[in-house]
């Protein structure tokens, strides 16, 4: 599966896809400490949207978008 | 499995950060996702009750698997905590660049004021 480069551009996807199926999505965060890598997919299991990461900056990023997901997916009605 | 607390699967959480620097499993993941309170299987096309929506956070580290159901007023508690567990425990990635850049352009102009 191929990773999206732009955090923006990876985050307006993941948006699109919640509104599209809120109730099926799902955020994966996998975290590597020996490698050095962070890898945050967001998945309906149909579109798959994939960023990796090495950069101690989008661990805010990550925080940010647990918080606005969570929210989502709470306020669906 | 069942679930534990939210405290509970946060301290948990945080072992295994700490673990994977030690050695064993290379990864830890977690998975956030929706959930509606209902553990048995439904008949297909049962609808999804976003009366009852909450959060379900599951971590994997090896064979280890730990899981919580995070209700709507717990979030923001849930959130800090969990921010805060993030950077305490990502905190082996790349800085950023632009710092070095500076550091640099501050050791040229140091450099420069010197020679003149």
């Amino acid at each position: 599966m191929v990773y999206i480069t732009n955090w923006d551009e990876f985050v307006k996807r993941i948006e699109e896809l919640q509104k599209q199926s809120p109730d099926k999505c799902r955020l994966v965060t996998k975290y590597s400490y020996r490698d050095k890598k962070l890898v945050i997919k967001y998945t309906d299991d149909v579109v798959c949207l994939q960023y990796a990461t090495d950069q101690q900056q989008d661990v805010k990023k990550l925080e940010k978008l647990t918080g606005t997901l969570m929210r989502a997916t709470l306020s669906q009605e | 499995m069942g679930l534990i607390s939210n405290e509970q699967f946060l301290g948990e959480l945080a072992a295994f950060y700490i673990k994977s620097r030690e050695g064993g499993s290379r990864n830890v993941s977690v998975t956030m996702k929706p959930h509606d309170g209902k553990s048995k299987a439904q008949p297909r096309g049962t609808e999804f009750s976003t009366s009852s929506a909450q959060c379900l956070f599951r971590a994997k580290f090896g064979n280890k698997k730990i899981s919580t159901a995070v209700h709507p007023k717990d979030v923001n508690k849930f959130v800090i905590s969990y921010s805060a567990l993030l950077r305490a425990n990502m905190d082996n990635l790349e800085k950023q660049k632009k710092s070095d850049e500076k550091k640099e352009a501050k050791k040229k102009a140091k450099t420069a004021l010197v020679k003149s």
